[in-house]
């Protein structure tokens, strides 16, 4: 009995040690970077690119800031019923460490995002999900810490309530059901995720005014006449709208934030460069968020989206999907620089790959975006037609409207409106599809050499919590 | 007589060019245009690629709609592929769906595309012009051609009813082009490469404008922009 007692004891204060080890909190604050699409090509892609502009001798030995974390894995990103996942799962998996159906957001896996007919749960962004018998909402990082007192902010380049930063805050079966995934994140307001706590997320910047607005609203497409813009004000929301704003606010002083800078996505990094369009850039929003969430004593949970890669390369637009990869890295590089790594803990990963395709034997320092070139003569390579081609291609997509192409010559193939050639032709306008290969995470700062070898996209949930002693 | 004939000759040198810009000033443009494409490609392995299809054009002076004609058994082939409803964004299908491009007063362009499946006017900003298929020359959209470029050229040969032929020779390809500057539209562009192993034809041919104006008949229609086709 005396030995039984004594084993007993011995046991509990090694398995108390073992708990202890395991949930001893390493980091106090996480961000969370997700590079919409960005699979390993798109970033090998960027990385060159990136060298070319920095005038290297030679452009592929750059690294991006995100290369410069110190732990790697591959992760596996299938869905619950699809080898290629959509981002609503894509995320959901990450942020939940639960599997779900394609299109929906941060639900169980028999959540279904259509009925037997195939009928999309959702009208013109109004779900029509059903109430009972079709899943539950599965707990999100972002609630669990905000149960505990951590800041929480979201950032996104696309619509706030588009699927990649929904699932962090919404349950919803239906990712298109927009408007009523925008009313879950108004504290106390009709259809409030009570899981926000009384007071909601303390840093929301991104776009999709449109889903903010009501119909009477130029612009907006909330059909039942709120103005969520105005509750989310009156909830205690400082709100911008463009770029020259958000640089306005006092952010020492702000705790609550919203910037919805355009009605629908921003505006692709190049533009907003090129045309100088009133926006701010990823880096910007994600230092601004940073700031007024460091605050926070017990620490904060940020996501940051690089959400229009994956747009681009839908389109098949190579050179704006690796100006948004670029955008998307100089935001990691400003939080590196912004915070301490020795109680933040940084992921980067994507939610899916894409198809596009490094193709053919180029010679070293060949321009990313340009014509093919054979590595041991220099010269353009041609494809049967005796046409060259460029380095860059997609397994499928859309392609322009016209149904061949001419002869290309180096400067159309470096215009930024050039879309790259598909394999197979899906036809319709940005219609190419995610890939189902792995993609990369990298991890720097606390805890994050748990971050390596081959991982399932819900493992890193657990490993976060892990990290954060949760 | 001698006299005569060459007072004959005389007037018809300087009636000639009245005449030719009489007919530029009060003559209207072809209102509608049915254009063919073809173009073709032989390739290293002997196979020969060739490519035809045709689309529609009705054109105003500041608003222009293109229509690919899609026979009815390939539209009907693709719809039953596809789920439809709500702003589903999985199974949009807009393939060859109808661009209504407007300029306004100071040279601006909106480029529309009109899904009538789903009875939407997809708003299309410049970004996204080269994604369905708009290269953002309004002038070449509209004529099949520049004009002014033509201008700077000698047509090689006029024909009786004022159709004007330029040959052009652009890199290895050598280019015709017939003018129809009543209509002001290209009526045939051949091109081929010096080798014989490519050439594109582009036909125009003048038809009916519709009573209604497509444009004209949207207003039912949700209004739209690129993004709802994204995911």
């Amino acid at each position: 009995m005396k030995r039984s007692f004594l084993s007993g004891a011995i046991l509990t204060c090694v398995a108390a040690m073992s708990a202890n080890t395991l949930h001893a909190a390493e980091a106090k604050n996480i961000i969370f970077f997700l590079g919409d699409g960005m699979g390993p090509v798109t970033q090998t892609a960027a990385r060159i690119y990136a060298g070319e502009k920095a005038g290297l001798a030679v452009p592929e030995t750059h690294k991006l800031a995100m290369e410069k974390l110190g732990y790697a894995a591959r992760i596996k990103t299938y869905s619950e019923d699809a080898q290629t996942t959509d981002s609503a799962p894509g995320m959901a998996s990450y942020i939940t460490g639960s599997k779900s159906k394609n299109e929906v957001i941060s639900m169980t896996p028999d959540t279904n995002p259509n009925d037997p007919s195939g009928n999309a749960y959702q009208v013109n962004g109004d779900s029509t999900c059903p109430t009972t018998n079709n899943g539950q909402a599965v707990e999100t990082l972002l609630e669990t810490l905000k149960a505990k007192n951590y800041g929480t902010g979201i950032v996104s380049t696309t619509r706030i309530t588009h699927a990649t930063p929904a699932t962090t805050y919404a349950h919803i079966c239906n990712r298109n059901a927009e408007n009523t995934i925008a009313a879950q994140m108004v504290p106390n307001g009709a259809g409030y995720n009570t899981r926000l706590g009384t007071d909601g997320m303390d840093v929301v910047l991104g776009g999709g005014r449109r889903h903010f607005l009501p119909t009477t609203v130029s612009g907006g497409r909330r059909t039942d006449s709120r103005n969520l813009v105005e509750e989310m004000k009156t909830a205690g929301y400082t709100y911008v709208t463009t770029g020259t704003e958000l640089s306005a606010v006092n952010l020492a002083t702000t705790n609550k934030l919203l910037g919805l800078f355009n009605a629908s996505d921003l505006n692709y990094d190049l533009d907003r460069v090129k045309s100088s369009i009133n926006e701010p850039s990823l880096a910007d929003m994600t230092k601004a968020a940073i700031q007024v969430l460091s605050r926070n004593q017990t620490g904060y949970f940020l996501m940051v989206e690089g959400g229009r890669i994956d747009h681009a390369l839908h389109g098949t637009n190579a050179k704006r999907a690796l100006e948004d990869t670029l955008a998307f890295d100089a935001a990691i590089k400003a939080a590196v620089e912004s915070v301490d790594l020795s109680n933040t803990l940084i992921i980067v990963t994507a939610d899916h790959d894409h198809v596009m395709a490094f193709n053919g034997y180029s010679k070293i320092g060949n321009p990313i975006l340009g014509l093919m070139r054979d590595y041991v003569t220099g010269n353009t390579t041609k494809d049967k037609q005796g046409k060259p081609f460029t380095t860059l291609v997609f397994g499928n997509g859309g392609g322009p409207r016209e149904a061949t192409r001419a002869e290309l010559l180096e400067a159309d193939v470096l215009a930024d409106d050039y879309l790259q050639e598909v394999g197979v032709k899906l036809g319709s306008a940005g219609s190419e599809t995610h890939g189902g290969g792995d993609v990369r995470l990298t991890a720097g700062g606390a805890g994050s050499q748990r971050f390596k070898g081959t991982l399932n996209n819900t493992d890193i949930h657990g490993l976060i919590k892990q990290a954060m002693g949760l | 007589m001698k006299k005569t004939g060459f007072n004959l000759l005389l007037r018809s040198i300087v009636l000639l060019p009245l005449f030719t810009i009489a007919n530029h000033i009060l003559a209207a443009p072809a209102d509608a245009l049915r254009v063919e494409y073809h173009q073709w490609k032989l390739g290293k392995d002997g196979v020969r690629q060739e490519m035809s299809y045709s689309e529609l054009l009705y054109r105003q002076p500041d608003s222009l709609w293109i229509e690919r004609e899609v026979p009815e058994a390939a539209q009907r082939s693709s719809h039953d592929e596809h789920h439809h409803g709500g702003l589903g964004h999985k199974h949009d299908d807009v393939t060859g769906a109808p661009l209504w491009i407007v300029r306004d007063t100071q040279g601006k362009l909106d480029v529309k595309l009109v899904d009538r499946h789903e009875k939407r006017v997809i708003e299309i900003a410049e970004a996204y012009y080269a994604n369905v298929g708009f290269d953002g020359h309004w002038v070449e959209s509209w004529n099949l051609a520049d004009p002014e470029s033509l201008k700077k050229l000698k047509p090689t040969t006029v024909s009786e009813n004022g159709l004007e032929t330029y040959e052009i020779q652009r890199g290895n390809q050598q280019i015709t082009l017939v003018w129809n500057p009543k209509g002001q539209y290209a009526k045939t562009i051949t091109a081929k490469d010096s080798k014989g192993l490519s050439g594109r034809t582009i036909k125009a041919s003048e038809i009916t404008s519709p009573k209604t104006l497509p444009w004209a008949q949207l207003g039912n229609y949700l209004s739209r922009d690129y993004s709802d086709l994204l995911d």
